[in-house]
């Protein structure tokens, strides 16, 4: 949804393979974690007898509790580099991450796009939230009301519809980006109408328009064929719809 | 299986990936524009050569949609970060070969899949 593990590594940091050990991660973690923690979010560093030391962060109803040699494990596996600037980034990232609260998600989640499953086939609306330059999905606690759930998405709605971003023209293609955090772009496609009023006043005039969405991607809008010339030479996971589908895409 | 297509040919309507520079591709989209304002051209050339115009602003949104696709290539040949590949069916690429003003070297760069 927002890169890699711990922030994607870089094609050199995955060839190499350096161990994250538990005193570099539990140094850097003294430093970077109790800046982290705000009036809601409290981020925590005990030594368990068996666990040795563990992060605890709490937020609400969700709670984490990730013993360090678990976290250590992971960035050694995800390639993560072993100065204390990459271990920090790492942790930062790690606590990015974390699961959205729901009174979190409904008080400035935002509704786009994502993929409805692993097999990437399908599209379906989802709450985000943005943390910094990444968006991370909210799934609703279990004993959450239903009408609390529908809520929160209405209200994400509405500020879908206020997300701005970029339109480019590229002949007979309209290219819809979001500049900081590219899952937001398909944000505007809660209001599918305005966003084509706008292509229209960059010039390009569509007689039956498609869009092509790939989250985490710029949008595509173009006519039918030139969508599917797009779409259909593409070895990347997307979806291609007609307009008129829009309306019928449903939560996930 | 029967296929009426000569063994090695290209189906018409299979797109092939030709790897151009932005320059080739800046010329061969002059090239097709001025050949579609001459009266010389026929009707059904006309047609492909549009595609072709539609292919070279198509081939630029991909890249802008999904630029990883690109670069993986252009990591494993060396190429120049802006070579991009342009999708063209046997069609639209006969009716770019068969234009009097073709250059020789964009001749050679979409005939052999290179730049």
């Amino acid at each position: 949804m927002s890169g890699g593990l711990f922030g994607a590594a870089g094609l050199l940091q995955r060839l190499r393979s350096v161990p994250v050990t538990v005193a570099d991660l539990r140094r850097v973690a003294d430093e970077v974690l109790p800046p982290m923690a705000t009036g809601r979010l409290h981020v925590s560093l005990v030594d368990d007898r068996v666990d040795g030391p563990v992060v605890v962060l709490e937020e609400d109803e969700r709670r984490v509790r990730t013993p360090l040699r678990d976290l250590a494990e992971d960035m050694t596996d995800a390639r993560v580099g072993s100065t204390p600037e990459e271990l920090a980034a790492a942790l930062t990232a790690w606590v990015l991450d974390r699961p959205v609260p729901d009174a979190v998600a409904a008080e400035d989640g935002v509704a786009v796009l994502d993929w409805t499953d692993r097999t990437e086939t399908g599209v379906g609306w989802r709450v985000v939230v943005r943390r910094g330059n990444r968006a991370l999905p909210w799934t609703p606690s279990a004993g959450l009301d239903r009408r609390a759930v529908d809520r929160a998405r209405a209200a994400a709605e509405e500020r879908a519809a206020a997300v701005g971003g970029s339109l480019r023209v590229e002949g007979p293609v309209a290219l819809w980006a979001h500049p900081e955090v590219p899952l937001l772009a398909s944000a505007v496609l809660v209001t599918p109408g305005l966003l084509l009023d706008r292509i229209a006043a960059a010039g390009l005039a569509l007689h039956d328009p498609h869009v092509v969405v790939t989250p985490s991607s710029p949008l595509a809008c173009a006519d039918a064929g030139v969508a599917a010339r797009l779409a259909g030479e593409t070895g990347e996971a997307c979806q291609r719809l007609p307009w008129r589908q829009l309306a019928r895409l449903r939560w996930i | 299986m029967v296929s009426a297509l000569a063994p090695g040919a290209a189906a018409p309507d299979v797109l092939v990936p030709h790897w151009l520079t932005a320059a080739e591709r800046e010329e061969l989209g002059t090239l097709v524009r001025c050949a579609l304002e001459g009266a010389e051209v026929h009707p059904v050339a006309a047609i492909h050569l549009s595609d072709v115009l539609t292919e070279l602003h198509v081939a630029t949104a991909r890249d802008a949609m999904w630029p990883g696709s690109a670069a993986r290539v252009r990591r494993v040949t060396g190429w120049g970060a802006d070579v991009l590949p342009v999708r063209l069916s046997a069609r639209e690429l006969t009716s770019v070969l068969t234009l009097p003003e073709l250059a020789p070297r964009l001749r050679t760069a979409l005939c052999q899949d290179r730049p």
